[in-house]
């Protein structure tokens, strides 16, 4: 049961067309048949996806969805590649990852902020799935306070030399280009932070080993070293002070993180609901005890509610970003409903839900990694108090 | 009313202090939990408790105890459990009391003493994979052939019979009665020709329990514990030693003391994620309620009047409190938090049993096992307060 089953397709039901609907259904298929059944070996193996895999989504024009048609890309709006992004995500997170990147990812900074040079260049490989952008911005000394990052750029003639260490860029060792925000000047704060696109096999590029994470086991994680790196000005994607460009885009990134996760919160009801009306107990099914009926109830309306607050968000995007406040609410719902939804699942699953063997736990702990990338749920909260008060606060007084 | 202990009760809690830093390596918090050093850490370790009799502190002199009182006991598991001590064993916790109960004399001379002395490891074997919450559906056969009882059936989530060389067992011997009736209980060779033990990987990727199949296996009879048909009555009341744990809040305390410590000497945490203030300063006020729970369960104990919901309620709050300390720890660390303990940066490092990730990973079973978190609400529903099923 997915949410392609009508009696359950609540909100979705409402908004979706029929085409949106052929795409959804379609891609599940694809998902449950071809992902699906290594999604656990994959986990267990740490494995990314492999590159002709990637190639094939490209194939069917998965990749592109978002990027404008001008640039191979299908010109579509956010809302559909996220329709995508979630079945395939319900099946394998790593098999969705491709697809996060082109369609919600660095990608898109570069769609909405690079010039038409840039984008002629660099987002064609993006969509044939020769080539797939990581986004680096934390720091080990700059995470939630991301405009605390040392990395440099220095421009000299036409190329810009990069120094720095990151920190948790998911992709690392494993994408074939990073867009690195780093600082281009002496100006404190947010005002000197811009991004370059480096190639991961420039020189002075290196990586630290893969971290052993919790979840997100098979999208790479690593430090990268850039020692004088030196990148092409042509890379320059957003100059000094587009640093609330930068976050303009990266709210289009915050609603693919609300997605994977929305998948992950629509997978444990999924499942929690076929297990309670299978697994008998005290003579009954399971779904017949009033504790577990509640339990089945909260989980829907968590994952209901984070949906429609996607959607509104995603709609109100059309082919451009969200309103960051809108990608906020959106992020700290879905996150928080797959963190609860996921911890019920195990719950109701008992020993089996506790064991690696069935899956269950493995979304609870994928459900961490979402609501610490993109911005943590505490920051995400002041910052929709801070858009929704019309105030900014300055956390270090 | 007066909520201190008395001197010699704090004294004691100091001895016993003392006693994990000088006897437990500190090696012990910087390995592997489920590994084998830890295993050895542990079997040493409980020698050096049989030694001062502490294992099972409150048996009978006779049977390798010191007679201690309840309150006596609690004060020590609670400092044991406190820093993670490997001082628990499920025989002296409630296979000992159930044979006690039970058992015969000649059982009891034959199985406590080296209970008490940690000799004879124990696994639990009541779980299966179609009786779960549920647990009176067993369905492992035990069948009288002479002088043997044969079993034969499947036994699931057993925490570490890959360690023990007995097995505390339910069987049903008699297919014919109510499920209630018709089950025994019986210690089992773990060696025995037919059983098997198959590891099963928990979901911070340990290996802690196990699935045991019975193909066949002989028990001899006199490795029935009490009358036949009355297995369910013995590990009920098993199961009620084991629901009126420590463990949970002493833990959840130790895991937020240290939290605390490191948020003050870190203000860049509370800079970036100011909601936190408020969030440890409920997890401070949930563990003070949480003890006080399970000191009432030891109170009641002692004066001897039954308990009816108040062990569940201790069990499931406790239980439930571990995860939301967890949880708390999580966002403390923010992404470092998802590190596991072979990585130099990952958080309080080398003072944890478990790290920060793990930790948290293991509470999600606090509230399946020993009946979960939904049997214990209906317990305090129907017997707490007196609701219609």
């Amino acid at each position: 049961m997915t949410t392609g089953d009508r009696t359950r397709d609540l909100y979705a039901g409402t908004v979706l067309d029929d085409e949106q609907r052929a795409l959804r259904d379609m891609v599940a298929r694809l998902a449950a048949e071809r992902y699906a059944p290594h999604a656990r070996d994959w986990d267990r193996e740490r494995r990314p996806l492999d590159v002709s895999e990637r190639k094939f989504l490209a194939g069917l024009g998965l990749l592109g969805l978002t990027i404008p048609t001008r640039y191979g890309g299908e010109g579509r709006p956010l809302l559909e590649a996220l329709i995508v992004l979630e079945e395939l995500a319900k099946a394998s997170p790593i098999a969705a990852w491709p697809v996060f990147e082109a369609c919600t990812g660095p990608a898109r900074v570069i769609e909405q902020f690079g010039t038409d040079e840039q984008k002629a260049r660099l987002l064609p490989p993006v969509v044939a799935g020769e080539k797939t952008i990581a986004v680096s911005i934390s720091e080990p000394e700059a995470g939630s306070a991301a405009t605390d990052m040392t990395t440099s750029g220095h421009v000299e003639g036409d190329t810009v030399v990069v120094n720095g260490v990151k920190r948790w860029c998911s992709g690392a060792g494993h994408s074939e280009q990073y867009l690195v925000y780093l600082r281009l000047g002496e100006a404190r704060g947010g005002k000197a932070i811009g991004a370059v696109l480096v190639d991961g096999d420039t020189p002075g590029v290196s990586f630290g080993p893969q971290e052993n994470l919790m979840g997100f086991r098979g999208i790479c994680s690593a430090d990268i070293f850039l020692d004088d790196v030196r990148v092409p000005l042509a890379n320059l994607i957003v100059p000094a002070g587009g640093f609330s460009k930068l976050f303009t885009a990266f709210s289009i990134e915050r609603l693919g993180n609300t997605t994977m996760s929305l998948a992950v919160a629509q997978t444990a009801l999924d499942r929690s609901a076929r297990y309670v009306i299978e697994r008998r107990q005290f003579g009954h099914q399971v779904a017949d005890f009033q504790l577990v009926q509640g339990a089945i109830a909260d989980m829907v309306i968590r994952v209901e509610s984070a949906r429609m607050l996607l959607y509104a968000a995603a709609r109100e995007a059309g082919t451009g970003a969200p309103s960051a406040l809108a990608a906020s609410v959106a992020k700290c719902a879905a996150n928080e409903a797959a963190q609860f939804v996921s911890g019920l699942a195990i719950q109701l699953h008992g020993g089996y839900g506790y064991s690696e063997e069935y899956e269950i736990e493995r979304l609870h702990r994928d459900s961490h990694g979402w609501a610490l990338a993109g911005g943590t749920l505490n920051i995400q909260k002041i910052r929709i108090a801070s858009e929704y008060l019309g105030m900014r606060f300055d956390q270090r007084r | 009313m007066d909520f201190r202990f008395a001197p010699e009760q704090e004294e004691f809690r100091a001895q016993v202090r003392a006693f994990v830093e000088s006897e437990l390596p500190v090696e012990w918090e910087r390995i592997d939990p489920e590994g084998e050093r830890a295993w050895e850490i542990t079997c040493e370790f409980q020698r050096k408790l049989a030694d001062k009799k502490w294992l099972a502190m409150a048996w009978p002199p006779a049977l390798g105890g010191l007679g201690a009182d309840l309150l006596t006991q609690l004060i020590y598991h609670e400092t044991m459990d406190y820093y993670h001590a490997p001082a628990f064993t499920m025989a002296v916790a409630w296979v000992g009391p159930a044979v006690m109960l039970y058992g015969n004399e000649e059982q009891k001379a034959r199985l406590l003493p080296r209970m008490a002395t940690g000799e004879d490891v124990y696994c639990t074997l009541y779980s299966e994979p179609g009786a779960g919450s549920d647990l009176a559906a067993m369905q492992t056969k035990a069948v009288l052939d002479g002088d043997d009882y044969v079993i034969t059936g499947q036994k699931v989530w057993t925490s570490g019979a890959h360690h023990a060389n007995l097995g505390w067992l339910a069987a049903r011997t008699d297919p014919t009665a109510s499920k209630h009736r018709g089950l025994s209980t019986f210690v089992v060779d773990v060696d025995s020709p037919g059983l098997t033990v198959r590891p099963l990987i928990n979901m911070a990727g340990q290996h802690a329990f196990n699935e045991v199949f019975f193909d066949g296996v002989r028990v001899p009879k006199a490795n029935l514990i009490g009358e036949p048909g009355r297995g369910w009555y013995n590990i009920a009341t098993a199961l009620e030693f084991e629901r009126s744990g420590i463990e949970w809040i002493a833990k959840a305390r130790r895991r937020l003391d240290q939290i605390i410590a490191h948020v003050r000497e870190h203000r860049d945490i509370l800079e970036n994620n100011p909601q936190l203030r408020f969030e440890l300063a409920d997890r401070a006020i949930e563990v003070e309620v949480g003890t006080l729970l399970c000191y009432r369960t030891i109170h009641l104990a002692i004066q001897g009047k039954a308990m009816t919901y108040e062990a569940s309620a201790s069990k499931v709050y406790n239980s439930e409190l571990t995860q939301r300390v967890a949880q708390t720890g999580m966002k403390v660390f923010g992404p470092y938090a998802g590190l596991g303990r072979d990585d130099p940066r990952s958080p309080l490092t080398g003072q944890l049993t478990h790290s920060i990730q793990s930790g948290y990973l293991w509470t999600f079973a606090n509230t399946i096992g020993a009946g979960s978190s939904e049997i214990q609400r209906n317990i305090i529903a129907s017997r707490g307060l007196g609701l219609p099923r």
